[in-house]
């Protein structure tokens, strides 16, 4: 290993919650509901417009909220510098989202506005993602830092999933991730297709400046309970600063196939699927995990790795002890797990076994990616009243696809629809995460609702977010605009530069503002590039 | 696949976490029974007609 440089070190998610409401029972169009939530958010948090548009906000605890492609709230954290603090503020995200939700529903009694903080469409999941990515800042190349942790980001799935049904034959019924199906490459920088374990994605040039670069990974799911996004984040973290350092990660453990070997891990959610390496051997992913936690736990020992380091390490050892003996011990923390013990508690419940279910969630889909949603519920229903002619003709093909003359074929139909629903609701602002939460059942292990919501309100100290923070809650006349790297008032040019991501405090300038040019046109950045910038 | 049965973890003590010693087991075995008892609450709550209609009104597009 080489001498370890400090260097500067920075962490954050963005995250797309799926996004549904219903006036008077009809349902709205996604964009409307959009625009009720964050009009009601900005009547609860400090906040300046988004200089890039997208009916976007900066707030008060320095991070983000816009509406994004797919329209799809998506929160951004303020630059976080411990894998406590993303926990803290990508948590902050559905603070946010539900205060403005509750907000919309108290003053129009005929709206309800479902807000779901997960990563596939819950009627076509095997075609629809959206993601939540990670960002990182690395001080190596990423084809260096690559393939030193793909092995990694293929085994992290035991705790960076939030779990989903799935009618997959090869599967167990519940995947340990729902963006495992989506993953098709090792790297690459597609992010709408062609989704990469490891992307090499740099949206723009203030994301690779000189012999840094943020590293932006979209593998990981959306996670509702805090310790996965805390361990999720702090292995990453710690591995890629790890990388920064000097130190090889993950030797000897390269993988024949990473993206088939991701999916037969999802797949498994006890954990017993063997992936083969380069070197021939066939291991287990708590197994890669391991060598990697001897990696880092000696790391530790010699010294040198971020102050968080020893927690995290800490964390991830029991968190892979407890799989071996039983991931179900998990189950209070992990979202996958937690839902691996309802699901088996149910089957039993009803008499049923996961090859039922596998079964019945194969036809569901199958169903649903046919026929007109009046005609599945016709088959669900096992009655065409109600349906025309032609939807008659459908209903008859449909139910001998469903194979409903199969003795309790309708019944475990009707039991998959239930575990879809509820499975879709876990992940729902005020769904059975949270009723759990409330009641005391799930554990946040590193962060308590008091601290998360001090997060939505607060940014990390001793950074730019801190800077941008305090702007936006001192300034809160309409003509304020913000982005990463700066905050400024259109009408006075007064700005705070915060294009140095690693710098605190910012530095305060007046801008040469064109006169004749709408303030959503100017490019600010090329206003701060050309000198000279005086001061105010 | 084959086909496992269900086992939860039982307690061995009182307090602390499960996962570091034997104390905090009887705490997530009360955890999870309340949370088996909270999704069997919501599900037997749940007809099959409104649950087509739920995942229906929840449909997304694809993001990123």
């Amino acid at each position: 290993m080489n001498e370890r440089i400090p260097r500067p070190f920075l962490m954050g998610s963005e995250t797309e919650y799926g996004l549904s409401g219903l006036r008077g029972g009809e349902v709205m169009d996604p964009d409307e509901v959009y625009t009720l939530l964050d009009e009601a958010l900005r009547q609860e948090r400090a906040w300046a417009y988004d200089h890039a548009g997208f009916q976007g906000m900066f707030l008060e605890h320095g991070g983000r909220l816009y509406l994004d492609y797919g329209e799809h709230p998506e929160h951004a954290t303020p630059e976080c510098f411990t894998p406590r603090q993303v926990a803290l503020y990508d948590k902050a995200g559905e603070v946010l989202l539900d205060v403005a939700r509750k907000r919309v529903m108290a003053s129009l009694p005929d709206v309800e506005v479902r807000v779901i903080k997960n990563n596939l469409d819950p009627v076509d999941p095997d075609s629809t993602t959206y993601g939540t990515h990670e960002s990182y800042t690395c001080w190596v190349p990423p084809h260096d830092a690559a393939p030193q942790l793909l092995p990694h980001l293929v085994s992290r799935v035991l705790y960076a999933g939030s779990g989903g049904l799935t009618g997959h034959a090869q599967g167990y019924g519940l995947e340990l991730s729902q963006r495992a199906r989506h993953l098709r490459a090792i790297q690459g920088e597609d992010t709408t297709c062609n989704r990469a374990v490891f992307s090499t994605r740099v949206r723009k040039a203030a994301d690779a400046a000189g012999e840094w670069t943020r590293i932006h990974l979209i593998s990981k799911d959306s996670q509702r309970a805090p310790f996965g996004i805390y361990l999720t984040f702090a292995v990453t973290g710690l591995l890629i600063e790890m990388i920064n350092s000097g130190y090889a990660v993950g030797r000897g453990l390269a993988l024949v196939d990473p993206v088939n070997a991701l999916r037969a891990i999802s797949l498994d959610p006890w954990g017993r699927a063997q992936v083969k390496l380069i070197d021939g051997r066939m291991l287990k992913a708590r197994e890669i995990q391991s060598v990697y936690l001897e990696e880092c736990e000696r790391a530790l020992q010699a010294g040198g790795l971020p102050e968080w380091a020893a927690e995290a390490i800490g964390h991830w050892r029991d968190t892979l002890a407890a799989l071996e003996r039983d991931p179900l011990r998990l189950a209070d923390r992990l979202d996958a797990y937690c839902k691996l013990l309802i699901f088996e508690h149910e089957l039993l419940r009803a008499s049923l076994d996961w090859p039922d279910l596998r079964g019945a969630l194969a036809k569901l889909h199958a169903l649903r990616r046919s026929y007109a949603p009046n005609v599945v519920a016709a088959v669900l229903k096992d009655s065409d009243a109600g349906l025309r002619d032609e939807e008659q003709k459908a209903f008859a093909q449909a139910r001998r696809i469903a194979t409903l003359e199969r003795p309790g074929m309708l019944e475990r139909l009707l039991f998959a629809t239930r575990l879809q629903a509820l499975d879709c609701n876990y992940h729902e602002l005020g769904g059975l995460y949270d009723r759990l939460h409330d009641a005391g059942r799930m554990r946040g292990v590193i962060a308590t609702a008091a601290e998360i919501e001090a997060a939505s309100r607060t940014p990390p100290s001793g950074g730019r977010a801190e800077a941008r923070g305090a702007w936006i809650r001192n300034h809160r006349e309409e003509d304020w605009r913000a982005d990463w790297q700066f905050v400024w008032q259109t009408s006075s040019g007064l700005c705070l530069d915060l294009r140095d991501p690693f710098a605190a405090g910012g530095r305060e300038v007046r801008l040469k503002v064109p006169e004749d040019e709408s303030p959503w046109y100017i490019d600010v950045l090329d206003l701060l590039n050309a000198p000279p910038a005086t001061a105010p | 696949m084959e086909q496992r049965e269900r086992t939860l973890p039982r307690p061995a003590g009182a307090g602390g976490d499960p996962l570091t010693g034997g104390d905090g087991l009887d705490v997530l075995g009360a955890n999870l029974d309340g949370i088996l008892a909270e999704a069997d609450r919501i599900l037997d709550n749940l007809r099959p007609i409104n649950a087509e209609e739920y995942l229906q009104q929840n449909r997304q597009r694809g993001g990123e």
